[in-house]
């Protein structure tokens, strides 16, 4: 067993750990001030489909089924094949926020927590809008989003309710 | 990755090169004839552990000095067969202080019988993850997990096994209405119940049998997860026999066995406001505990045997109500950094506080209060390190296996347990 002394230096060592990681995390605080997770110029992001999917209108609750990986199949009976963009994308966090209305972090971590817990399989990811775009137009059931402007006839828009 | 296993294969049996390439030809028919673009994912999670104690050993002999002996990898993977049903499991190697094992986390058959645009239900078979409040199902994955340790009171590392998985089968219904997602689990079967030296309170071992476990859960989230909450009832029993039963010894070693019957009733609730999440849980617990005695004869007449024996059969019937709960308060600095305040009780018999009908162990032991702070950083998406402190009065959820002698134990304790993890 220790000495009185002994527990006295362990108390300060362990205070002294514990003013250090409370530092380490007030220091980084300063910098989420400056960042703005709204990019402007693209903010006219639309919801997209394959052509071969006829369901092209979702109600909210159904976008958010989908997007909580908990729901497989189309109405239809087609499995879904949900896309994202990398979590820090301008483009997904605009997502995010202006069609399921929460946070990047938030699905992420339901996500995890699925994952890990094995009910139910990841979103996957693709790094770029042009790979978004391609992957939906080549995979039948598949779901995304891409910047309005990027629009043609390989993939189909998806409008919510 | 399937190509990858026929390559590997051909490149393993030179000889029959011509069967693996036919196996490679089959797998790539059967991949581009699936219309499911992803089908089979996988991932794990290797974590690392210190823990130095002032007092008492917490995750091996961490009182002498510095213990690593907290080591977690996991190995997850799922394949999804058919567009509605999935196998997915996960191998857990798992070394916490004494305990060191390997074991099948969990392994289930998903099948969804039912999917609308707003309801979706399904079955789960096989070893499920208790669905115990908010953390229960990942508890072993440090990415998931709210702090270094979730909080022992309820999620006790030495109490593990009881809440962590059964075999038998999970109904589920996930409902998506105006106000977010609803989840209902229903679930009943054979605890996952290894041998009683992984069960901490037993240390001479033994058996377990009749186990099972219902437990009954809904779980609310808002879609902007400003709320999370959670109702969990269980209804839980096992019966144990004891390896070991001394002629001699404290009135504890005489048992020989017993039956524990646990009803729970549990609520969860996280509220996000700004950069703030607070979180808070209470369990509530009815716990009988029914030993069965060895039978001990003694001569009625020491000096003449002749005279016959009678028979000692000490009755030990155990009936509390515990209580535990925590209230958390974490701030996120960013998306990489959080740091969090917790106020974590449990009592193992909400009318006797104090622990003074504590059985051959200090009082202390029937009730642990443990003010913690702590900060993980998120590395970044693969990696994150934390860092916690706890300030503990009582022993409750401390591990009799890392600390056998529970006389020896001091009721006022501190502890400190960093790790890193690493995801892939």
């Amino acid at each position: 067993m220790h000495s009185a002394r002994g527990i006295h230096r362990l108390r300060y060592k362990l205070s002294l750990l514990l003013l250090l990681s409370f530092i380490g995390g007030l220091l980084p605080a300063t910098q989420i001030l400056a960042s703005n997770p709204v990019n402007n110029h693209q903010s006219h992001l639309v919801l997209v489909t394959h052509p071969s999917n006829h369901d092209r209108n979702l109600k909210f609750q159904t976008l958010r089924a989908i997007y909580s990986m908990r729901m497989q199949t189309w109405p239809d009976g087609d499995p879904i094949q949900v896309f994202v963009l990398p979590d820090n994308s301008q483009a997904h966090k605009l997502f995010c926020k202006e069609l399921l209305r929460t946070l990047p972090r938030h699905l992420r971590k339901n996500w995890d927590r699925l994952v890990f817990s094995g009910i139910a399989q990841a979103p996957s990811a693709v790094t770029s809008t042009t790979a978004m775009k391609q992957k939906i137009a080549n995979t039948p059931g598949a779901i995304g989003y891409i910047a309005k402007e990027d629009i043609d006839d390989s993939v189909a828009i998806v409008t919510i309710d | 990755m399937i190509q990858l296993l026929s390559l590997l294969l051909i490149n393993r049996c030179p000889k029959n090169t011509h069967i693996a390439l036919h196996i490679m030809l089959v797998l790539f028919a059967l991949n581009s004839a699936n219309t499911l673009a992803q089908k089979w994912q996988y991932q794990g999670v290797l974590t690392q552990g210190i823990s130095i104690t002032d007092e008492n050993n917490f995750f091996g002999d961490s009182d002498e000095s510095p213990s690593f002996e907290y080591t977690e990898a996991s190995l997850s993977g799922s394949y999804q067969f058919h567009r509605s049903s999935r196998i997915s499991g996960q191998a857990l190697y798992r070394r916490a202080g004494a305990i060191d094992e390997a074991s099948i986390d969990y392994l289930v058959l998903d099948s969804q019988f039912f999917s609308s645009d707003a309801l979706i239900s399904g079955i789960r078979l096989g070893r499920y993850k208790q669905p115990y409040g908010l953390y229960n199902e990942t508890r072993d994955v440090a990415f998931a997990r709210q702090s270094v340790l979730l909080a022992q009171s309820l999620y006790s590392d030495s109490q593990r096994d009881l809440k962590l998985s059964s075999d038998g089968l999970l109904l589920y219904t996930s409902l998506f209405n105006d106000y977010g997602q609803w989840d209902f689990d229903l679930s009943y079967g054979a605890i996952n119940l290894d041998n009683v030296s992984g069960f901490s309170g037993f240390p001479s071992g033994g058996e377990f049998d009749n186990e099972y476990a219902a437990v009954g859960r809904v779980l609310f989230e808002s879609f902007d997860s400003t709320w999370r909450a959670a109702i969990t009832i269980l209804d839980a029993g096992v019966g144990i026999t004891f390896n070991l039963q001394p002629l001699f010894g404290t009135p504890n070693e005489l048992i020989s066995g017993g039956d524990l019957e646990e009803q729970e009733v549990f609520a969860s609730i996280e509220y996000n406001w700004h950069n703030w999440l607070f979180s808070s849980e209470y369990r509530f617990s009815h716990t009988q505990t029914f030993f069965s005695p060895v039978q001990i004869s003694v001569p009625i007449d020491i000096t003449n045997p002749a005279l016959g024996f009678r028979t000692f059969s000490p009755d030990i019937n155990i009936d509390r109500d515990g209580e535990a709960y925590y209230f958390q308060a974490k701030y996120i600095f960013n998306p990489q950094w959080t740091s969090y305040i917790r106020w974590d009780v449990v009592y193992d018999d909400k009318n006797d506080k104090n622990g003074d009908s504590a059985v051959n162990a200090p009082h202390y032991s029937m009730y642990a209060k443990d003010l913690t702070v702590g900060t993980l950083w998120n590395i970044n998406a693969s990696m994150l390190w934390g860092v916690e402190i706890h300030h503990v009065k009582g022993t409750q959820w401390l591990s009799t296996i890392d600390n056998p002698a529970p006389f020896d134990t001091k009721e006022d304790w501190n502890l400190f347990v960093s790790t890193f993890s690493y995801r892939f």
